[in-house]
């Protein structure tokens, strides 16, 4: 199976404009439990981005531990960091409310397990799960939509080799023997 | 990083072994016999996967030879020592243009008869790589260069000294980020995606290009996407083919019951869906090293002699039939 998302080398603004769809793909691919080559060109630049990204938003990792797995296993990494902020900038932009809400959720599970922490933390954390929330959303639609059309083809091909089984029988029965 | 040698695809047509005689290639007796294997090179035999071998010969026994067909072991190493005598190949009719190299009309034919380029199967190594050698290529055009040359730069800034140990030459290399996901390089032949697929066991293959990167290294995307197609019969293994062959000879009956027969079996393995011309259902895949053929009564009847040949699709149980045509 190959999947492709375009993405233009060098090209800042294309990288942040396409990089969730490239994680959502990517994370599509990976919840079907499938063994995922990523390549852009050279795989230094937007496939290392990719994985990063996936890594934190998908994943929930810091973005230094990130970046550090995948430098550590592919020396010639070089992932555009920038794009990578400005795309969380933008999944989060505008949902204050919701993040509000996660983190008082996470506040108040941590008062009752009796786990140190901070207000800070917990606001970073409720981000990642905000993200985090975002791409399965995504992610049950791309499945919906795969199941569905696999359910559309199925059905098309029973259809056909019904009709072919009904001609089968159709020539065997005038067949002389 | 990983890296992985050459393939040179090898092939076997037309063999009158019927040990390992996979299809019928002449339906008349009088028709000449032909004898056609060997290494072939990627332009000469672009119907083939790296490493395996695909055989037809004609039936002395047609539903023996039917019955070969259905499962079949693929030995290559049995299959190099049949004979290496080759001659022209044969004419058939149908879709069987691209044994020879073509002129490509659709997506298929033009994976079958891709321009496979020899420049392309070229492996870069690291220092923790089994496979210690290193082939370089030179760019295949002033942009590629150019792009090599600002990612060294750009890693230049970064590490201040140390460029990295790329220049601009493409090599095929990748390395593994976590136990599903691996990073690499772009694959520029068909048979890159061969080598990818045999070498790290994957499934899936995620493409980042956008259409100037294929301009700039003449990619032949739509060639590597069939390939990967035909590869993604991943419930039963990443290599098959297909063809197809005149039955008109053996007993509608005896073709009805093992057209019966061998259509279950394939459709408890994957589905297929295509049609041969005049809805002409009939394929053979090549799966886990075992030919399977299906095929529909009363299309025999259709078709006298010649061979019959055109594309499948093949999907995995999950569904997702995928037409290649």
């Amino acid at each position: 199976m190959l999947e492709r998302v375009a993405i233009r080398d060098f090209d800042h603004g294309d990288q942040v404009l396409m990089l969730p769809v490239a994680v959502r793909v990517l994370n599509m691919l990976l919840s079907r439990g499938m063994k995922v080559y990523v390549h852009c060109t050279a795989g230094i630049n937007r496939a290392t981005l990719t994985v990063v990204a996936y890594l934190t938003f998908i994943q929930g990792m810091e973005l230094e531990d990130a970046v550090q797995q995948v430098k550590s296993a592919r020396k010639v990494a070089h992932p555009y960091l920038d794009c990578w902020t400005e795309v969380r900038r933008r999944i989060l932009d505008g949902r204050q409310e919701e993040i509000t809400a996660i983190s008082a959720n996470l506040y108040e599970t941590r008062l009752d397990a009796g786990t140190h922490g901070t207000s800070h933390a917990d606001w970073v954390q409720a981000e990642k799960v905000a993200i985090s929330r975002t791409f399965q959303r995504w992610l049950e639609t791309d499945i919906g939509v795969i199941e569905m059309e696999t359910a559309l083809l199925k059905r098309e091909f029973k259809l056909k080799s019904q009709n072919h089984t009904a001609a089968a029988d159709g020539n065997n029965n005038s067949y002389p023997h | 990083m990983s890296s992985c040698a050459h393939h040179h695809s090898c092939v076997a047509v037309l063999s009158n072994s019927s040990s390992s005689s996979f299809l019928h290639s002449q339906s008349s007796s009088s028709s000449p016999s032909v004898s056609y294997l060997g290494n072939l090179n990627e332009q000469q035999s672009p119907l083939l996967f790296s490493s395996k071998l695909f055989a037809f010969t004609p039936f002395s026994s047609p539903f023996s030879s039917l019955l070969a067909c259905c499962s079949v072991s693929m030995n290559p190493a049995a299959a190099g020592k049949m004979s290496s005598t080759r001659s022209p190949p044969p004419r058939y009719a149908g879709n069987f243009s691209y044994i020879t190299p073509g002129t490509p009309t659709n997506p298929v034919t033009d994976f079958l008869a891709s321009d496979v380029r020899s420049r392309a199967s070229v492996v870069a190594c690291s220092s923790n790589s089994a496979h210690n050698h290193t082939s370089s290529v030179n760019p295949m055009s002033e942009a590629e260069k150019e792009g090599w040359e600002k990612r060294q730069s750009e890693a230049a800034a970064e590490e201040k000294n140390d460029p990295g140990p790329f220049t601009w030459e493409w090599t095929l290399n990748w390395d593994a980020i976590t136990d599903k996901i691996l990073v690499g390089s772009c694959p520029r032949s068909p048979d890159d995606i061969n080598r990818m697929v045999d070498e790290t066991g994957i499934d899936a293959v995620l493409n980042l290009q956008s259409d100037l990167c294929f301009e700039a290294l003449k990619i032949p995307f739509l060639s590597i996407r069939n390939r990967a197609v035909l590869l993604s019969c991943s419930s039963c293994s990443p290599f098959f083919s297909f063809f197809l062959l005149p039955f008109s000879f053996i007993s509608p009956s005896i073709w009805k019951l093992g057209s019966m027969k061998i259509y279950s079996v394939l459709h408890k393995t994957h589905h297929l869906c295509h049609e041969l011309p005049n809805s002409f259902p009939l394929a053979i895949s090549l799966c886990n090293r075992t030919v399977t053929l299906a095929f529909s009564f009363p299309s025999l009847l259709l078709f006298n002699n010649a061979l019959i040949g055109s594309e499948i699709c093949i999907s995995q149980k999950s569904g997702g039939e995928r037409d290649l045509a």
